[in-house]
């Protein structure tokens, strides 16, 4: 047995090393295998055995996963080797200081073999070291030829799996590059093999010639891992989760801010939600009926609404129209025990949200607001739909439901730092596609007014903009 | 004369919200013409015996000898002629850093305070002109060395708002 993910790393325990987003990705390189597991290992106490005794899935990343799970690698130091993952944040560096954020992720050989990276490496194991993170729109695309390409964290495993498989059997190419932004041969090896994982998941392909990026910053490509493994990684519900949130909601500095807060929090706790869905085939079906499908039709109808400006009865059939099958068999009384559920939840973290599934402990307000919140809209309405409230009524009631949740949103430190230019685009720019009811705008006016008393500039920015300052509203 | 790039102030200061640091570095540009610098921090190292902080905005240290995702090109920053501009670069407030382990099968990683730091050094790369894509050798596809388009370094230094007795005190290297 030669896979291991560090659990602890010998440090001051939680929030170094994230051993739980290194289990999920390594499901999704299995292709959702249920027979791969993991088990503690007793010493050193701060590893994981990655287990995977019988192959139940056929394609190049599960055979690569299963040849190096059950492999004794001889030929290098250590004999055998052990290969020992690390999934890190942004806060990790290598040995001599550089960030892991610059190159994504790197495989270091056994420091005694004289191997490439064996200079940062303190151990004599193989190393695979990545951002759990991901990252977005900033490699180069095989088709597109822009840089364009995002990753997410288990192709990024995977590519550095290849890496390592290649150390551990001795077969390293070189790393010098023929030319500078054309890829080594050992890079090019290990982008060949990064696309078979991009195949599996029916993501765009990487150009392996290539191995420079543009400066794509934090952003991220991984939408949400618990929806990638719910509905499938190319789903039509998780393409329009992306598509929603790039083209609608990150679009602004604000928007931006506050997904890179919501990121955050969210993936303090998916990654266990997806090692109990490895566990439990019920609860994958659990959370896509109760969770992935109705954020991903509250979000079509906040844009229905909020952008398209739909109102009234089209808008209660836009929601009639796109209710899941599968939430259409639960009725209406289930539905009312799950926003009873979800409301206790978002009133004591602890607790389950929905029916049959995780925990979500969560105090994050961008989670809470982004998700747990549009859910309980969303399935506030369904009942009401299914208990048959006319149409018009119900429009109104989605409506009005929505631009209170607008206003809601949290507002951050990123409001302190703009200029007053960039405070008038922002302002602009929620107020056309967010903020769309006055009552919404005065409401947001009032907390961003609040946040930041000391600010001279909002109430005559805020006035221009259209934002109800200080005044009665009228109808 | 002029030498291009000058950094006026080095400070730091915490965001306790968003559990991160950030470092602001005054730069002037002393040249008739803009000047372009690295913008994204590549090197961070930190003594927590010293509380002495590092950080290099510049790929001249960089270790490319290594299998690696991507090697990701930095963002750059434009200072106006004659101007003053203020970078600011954001960090976690803990920065873990690989480093020996218990026994040599697994590796430590080793918890840096970098909020804690009283004393920062920054390094900044700059050029009098942009970096821009190769348009050799397949387009825009293609990039140039960092290392080689870069024209100077500037040097800075500051202290932590906490440590000073009084003021932030902070001056050129």
């Amino acid at each position: 047995m030669t896979l291991f993910v560090q659990n602890d790393a010998g440090s001051d325990g939680t929030g170094t090393v994230f051993p739980s987003q290194a289990e999920a990705d390594l499901f999704l390189i299995s292709d959702l295998d249920t027979k791969l597991g993991s088990e503690p290992l007793k010493s050193p106490a701060d590893l994981l055995k990655v287990t995977y005794e019988t192959r139940t899935q056929s394609g190049f990343p599960a055979e690569r996963l299963f040849e190096l799970v059950n492999t004794e690698f001889k030929e290098v130091p250590a004999d055998p080797t052990d290969i020992i993952i690390l999934a890190v944040d942004n806060s990790f560096t290598l040995s001599g200081g550089e960030l892991i954020t610059n190159i994504g992720g790197t495989s270091l050989a056994p420091k005694s073999s004289g191997e490439p990276g064996s200079a940062e490496n303190p151990t004599e194991s193989v190393l695979v070291i990545y951002d759990k993170e991901g990252f977005g729109s900033c490699e180069l695309g095989l088709v597109s030829q822009k840089f364009d390409l995002a990753s997410p964290s288990s192709v990024t495993l995977f590519h550095e799996l290849s890496h390592a498989f290649r150390t551990a059997t001795k077969t390293s190419l070189s790393l010098t590059e023929p030319s500078p932004g054309v890829a080594s041969p050992e890079e090019e090896a290990a982008e060949k093999d990064e696309n078979k994982m991009r195949e599996q998941l029916k993501v765009a392909l990487r150009d392996p010639k290539n191995h420079e990026g543009a400066p794509c910053g934090t952003k991220k490509e991984e939408c949400c891992i618990v929806a990638s493994i719910t509905t499938g990684s190319q789903s039509i519900e998780l393409n329009r989760l992306r598509q929603l949130r790039e083209g609608f909601l990150r679009r602004s500095e604000v928007g931006y801010d506050f997904f890179e807060r919501l990121h955050h929090d969210y993936y303090a706790f998916s990654p266990q939600v997806c090692r109990e869905m490895g566990r439990n085939s019920e609860l994958v079906e659990n959370v896509a009926t109760y969770y992935v499908r109705p954020l991903k039709e509250c979000l079509e109808l906040a844009r229905a609404h909020l952008i398209d400006d739909v109102e009234g009865r089209a808008l209660a059939e836009r929601l009639a129209c796109g209710i899941p099958a599968d939430l259409s068999a639960v009725g209406p009384v289930e539905l009312d025990r799950a926003v009873e559920m979800l409301r206790a939840q978002l009133s004591d973290p602890q607790r389950p949200a929905l029916p049959s599934t995780p925990v979500i402990a969560t105090e994050s307000v961008y989670v809470r607001w982004a998700l747990l919140e549009t859910i309980e809209i969303y399935l506030l309405c369904v009942a009401e739909h299914m208990r048959g409230l006319p149409p018009g009524e119900l429009g109104q009631r989605v409506a009005g439901r929505l631009d209170a949740w607008s206003a809601r949103l949290p507002v951050t430190d990123v409001w302190g730092e703009l200029s007053e230019y960039e405070l008038a685009q922002e302002l602009a720019f929620l107020g056309g596609c967010l903020l769309r009811s006055a009552a919404a705008r005065r409401e947001f006016a009032e907390r961003l007014q609040a946040r930041f008393p000391a600010d001279d500039r909002l109430p005559s920015l805020l006035g221009t903009a259209g934002y109800p300052v200080g005044q009665a509203l009228h109808g | 004369m002029a030498d291009g790039l000058r950094i006026d102030r080095v400070r730091l200061r915490e965001e306790r919200e968003r559990k991160d640091v950030v470092i602001e570095v005054d730069l002037v540009n002393e040249l008739e013409r803009t000047v372009h610098v690295h913008a994204t921090p590549r090197i961070v190292n930190y003594d927590p015996s010293t509380h002495h902080l590092t950080v290099e905005m510049s790929d001249e240290h960089l270790n490319r000898e290594i299998p690696s995702k991507v090697l990701r090109r930095p963002k750059f920053k434009a200072v106006d002629p004659q101007r003053k501009s203020t970078m600011r670069i954001r960090l976690p407030r803990i920065i873990h850093r690989l480093g020996p382990g218990p026994d040599e099968r697994v590796p430590g990683i080793e918890s840096l305070p970098i909020h804690e730091a009283t004393d920062i050094d920054v390094a900044v790369a700059w050029s009098d002109t942009p970096f821009y894509p190769d348009p050799r050798d397949g387009g825009d596809a293609k990039v140039r060395d960092v290392v080689k388009w870069q024209q100077g370094t500037a040097r800075g230094s500051g202290r932590h708002r906490r440590a000073a007795s009084d003021e932030e005190d902070s001056a050129p290297a």
